[in-house]
């Protein structure tokens, strides 16, 4: 697997050595998947910056300030949203990108997503939204059948908006959709969860493992899979990371994946970090996960899923990727709902995007 | 390294198929075209400036060609491809210049965070620059190639790329586009001036560029100091003169003219501040381009120390 | 006055950075990255929190006090407007 981009993703010093037109595809790889910071937060680290050609440390200057600003912003956002749920008493856990930024994790270094995420307890959810939404945060979703499905088969609230600053909220009540068949624990997320402050007024974040298993189930499980190599360099840093700085956390992961029925989605998500990434997985690790998949499976997402992982140029996207990529969709998407509904989703989506396209032909 | 205008036109079309790095101060460029329409318009507006080796890594890469499938049956359009799905639809083959003009205004205002960016206009004269904001249609770039054909340096006509710290400005000179009456006005106003051929019938009606001097690209690596901001107003009925504009009023105005200005947080709410509160802000009201470039002089000759 | 005398202060103190001019003012928010524009009496009022004053009728006698002239109706109005535009701005909260 000779993914340039891959390759010095894995290898840093390797972009000292780059030419003009390998950089040029670097580039081009990397910036639609919101990997260009991490590149740049790479050969900082790597000390190579000076002997890079002056086009490039532009850039790489520039995604900076951005990945800079998304942090600022998404703290931002989380004070904000603090400070809207003031009333409602609910305890706020922020998920994801929110949640690496607010602990100023490795992982949150070079990576721009302005998405927030949260997660409330269940019965506090409709206070939650009305708060919400008096604080200017608008449904996106006005239709009635989407409103519908997330209500009746989400995990989360049909993605809000905030009127003037436009930034996009989920709001989640668990980790995944409530049909699927990974059940996670919800009242056991939000009591592992640990304390973290936001201007001086109290949010929570997920344990460390239990922050792994929700990594690894998304880019396993929701919605397609089509550029998920960060999503994969995420778990990468965050086992890095945890398990150099927090005593006893594969015992932790393994338990805490068993916990929430999870070992498939955090087999995979090890098993091709280490692959690709070079993600350093003590021996015996994943083996002593539960659950595991059975080699049948796993040969077939071995075959499927690092091709679909990895990012096309945009001129010339490749054919077994894209049909990599369909197969994974529609397998991630069957995992997490009844069969009647698979059907009935799609369709209404794909008229409202027809319809979409007729009114602009003309 | 070498100079565009300098190379043979079937050269400079050879090179663009195979893609080629072009220098765009502060930018490296790398362009590829199969459209006969782009070479062209190329080789005598961007004749002033340099083509990198092959060698030279880019900034941004912009591919313009023509659409594919079956739509292409229908009429021969040309689009601009870069990294990500391109936010503009495709126009006629023949408005090939347009869309890369587009494409790089889009790569430079959406990427570059090196700057805060302004939609300003930026001349000067003696080392001291008139920064003259504005979005599309107000004036500015017409303001700019009235200037520029009186001997102002042409610093930027899109974009100002200021330094938060420094408040320096980063000169950027592109073909100023001209829309409409402009390309009249500018036409008759300097007969030397060297236009490209119009646009007839593109989404904003008639648009030609001005040519940047070699003048203005040999000067491109000079950063400037603003001495000035003028924010200008044509009006053929109003009061022509110069009148002071409000501190507060001018600092909303360049975070609405400012495509980066939230990216840069605190820093950007001190440099803009600086700004206003440093340089002497006035609104230009004027009839005629004679009468703008009169008020642009003295609003920098008011400046002087 | 009939309304409840609440408790306000700065949502996150320290965090304003202001710029006063002749014609206008404006404030970044350190704490949403935010910046603001307040016409004079607006930014008086919101520069009366952050020194200390606490409530909607110290916020009254002081501009009273401060700018001469009765209280009103008319201005107990502007400045509830004004705080419940700071909360919703996450600029200032009050205890309800």
């Amino acid at each position: 697997m000779d993914d340039p981009l891959l390759e010095c993703l894995r290898d840093p010093a390797r972009m000292a050595r780059l030419g003009g037109p390998a950089w040029a595809g670097l580039m081009q790889r990397a910036r639609p998947r919101a990997l260009l910071g991490k590149l740049g937060r790479a050969a900082a680290d790597t000390g190579i910056e000076e002997s890079l050609p002056p086009a490039v440390r532009r850039q790489f200057a520039s995604v900076d300030r951005l990945c800079a600003y998304n942090d600022e912003h998404l703290r931002a956002e989380a004070f904000m949203v603090l400070h809207a749920l003031r009333r409602t008493g609910a305890p706020v856990l922020f998920l994801k990108g929110t949640a690496y930024a607010l602990l100023g994790l490795e992982v949150a270094r070079g990576r721009v997503s302005s998405d927030v995420d949260i997660m409330v307890p269940r019965d506090r959810l409709e206070a939650v939204e009305q708060a919400l939404g008096a604080a200017g945060w608008l449904s996106l979703k006005t239709d009635a059948y989407d409103q519908h499905y997330y209500r009746s088969w989400m995990h989360e609230l049909p993605p809000l908006q905030h009127r003037h600053r436009a930034t996009v909220m989920d709001v989640h009540h668990t980790i995944l959709p409530l049909t699927g068949r990974i059940r996670p624990d919800a009242a056991a997320l939000l009591a592992a969860a640990r304390p973290v402050a936001v201007h001086g007024r109290q949010a929570f974040v997920l344990e460390p493992a239990d922050m792994v298993v929700h990594a690894a189930v998304h880019l396993f499980q929701d919605g397609d899979l089509a550029e998920r190599l960060r999503e994969l360099l995420d778990i990468h840093e965050l086992v890095t990371e945890f398990a150099g700085r927090e005593s006893g956390f594969w015992d932790r992961l393994a338990e805490r994946a068993a916990l929430h029925g999870a070992g498939r989605p955090v087999w995979y998500a090890l098993n091709f970090a280490r692959r690709l990434l070079a993600t350093p997985v003590p021996p015996g690790r994943l083996e002593a996960l539960p659950s595991r998949p059975r080699r049948v499976a796993r040969a077939a997402m071995g075959r499927l899923a690092p091709v679909a992982l990895l990012p096309s140029l945009p001129d010339r996207p490749s054919a077994a990727a894209a049909w990599a990529r369909r197969l994974l969709f529609l397998r991630s998407h069957w995992l997490r709902m009844p069969p009647g509904l698979l059907l009935r989703h799609l369709s209404v989506k794909a008229w409202a995007a027809l319809r979409a396209r007729l009114s602009s032909l003309f | 390294m070498s100079r565009i205008g300098a190379l043979a036109p079937a050269d400079f079309a050879r090179r663009l198929r195979a893609g080629a790095v072009l220098a765009v101060p502060p930018f490296a460029v790398r362009v590829q075209s199969r459209l006969g329409a782009l070479h062209r318009s190329m080789h005598g507006l961007y004749g002033e400036f340099d083509l990198l080796g092959n060698a030279e890594a880019p900034d941004f890469v912009i591919r313009v060609d023509g659409t594919g499938g079956w739509r292409r049956l229908l009429r021969r359009q040309s689009m601009a491809y870069i990294d990500t799905p391109p936010p503009y639809v495709p126009l006629p083959e023949r408005m090939a210049p347009l869309m890369f003009e587009q494409a790089l205004n889009w790569c430079v205002a959406t990427r570059t965070f090196t700057h805060l960016i302004l939609h300003a206009a930026v001349v000067a004269r003696e080392g001291r620059a008139l920064l003259i904001p504005g979005q599309s249609g107000q004036g500015k770039s017409t303001l700019c190639a009235a200037l520029v054909t009186r001997g102002w340096r042409h610093v930027s006509d899109e974009f100002a790329l200021l330094d938060p710290r420094s408040l320096e400005i980063t000169a950027h000179p592109r073909p100023i586009s001209l829309k409409n009456q402009s390309l009249d006005v500018i036409a008759g106003w300097a007969p030397e001036v060297q236009l490209s051929e119009a646009h007839h019938g593109t989404p904003k009606g008639t648009v030609g560029y001005v040519r940047p001097t070699r003048a203005a690209v040999d000067a491109a690596p000079a950063p400037v100091r603003p001495a000035a901001i003028l924010f200008p107003r044509f009006d053929a009925e109003g009061e022509a003169g110069l009148a002071p504009f409000g501190t507060a009023a001018a600092f909303i105005a360049l975070t609405a003219c400012s495509v980066n200005y939230r990216e840069f947080g605190q820093a950007g709410f001190v440099a803009l501040s600086r700004l206003v509160g440093e340089l002497p802000v006035m609104s230009a009201t004027y009839p005629d381009t004679a009468t703008a470039v009169g008020l642009a002089e003295r609003a920098l000759a008011g400046t002087a120390r | 006055m009939a309304t409840a005398d609440g408790s306000i202060r700065l949502a996150v103190p320290g965090a304003l950075l202001w710029r006063e001019w002749e014609d206008g003012c404006v404030v970044f928010n350190r704490a949403t990255g935010e910046t603001h524009y307040l016409d004079l009496f607006t930014s008086y009022l919101l520069r009366l929190i952050e020194a200390g004053v606490d409530g909607p009728d110290a916020l009254a006698s002081t501009a009273c006090a401060d700018l001469g002239g009765e209280r009103t109706p008319l201005l107990d109005g502007r400045i509830a407007r004004a705080l419940e535009n700071f909360e919703t701005l996450a600029l200032v909260e009050r205890d309800p």
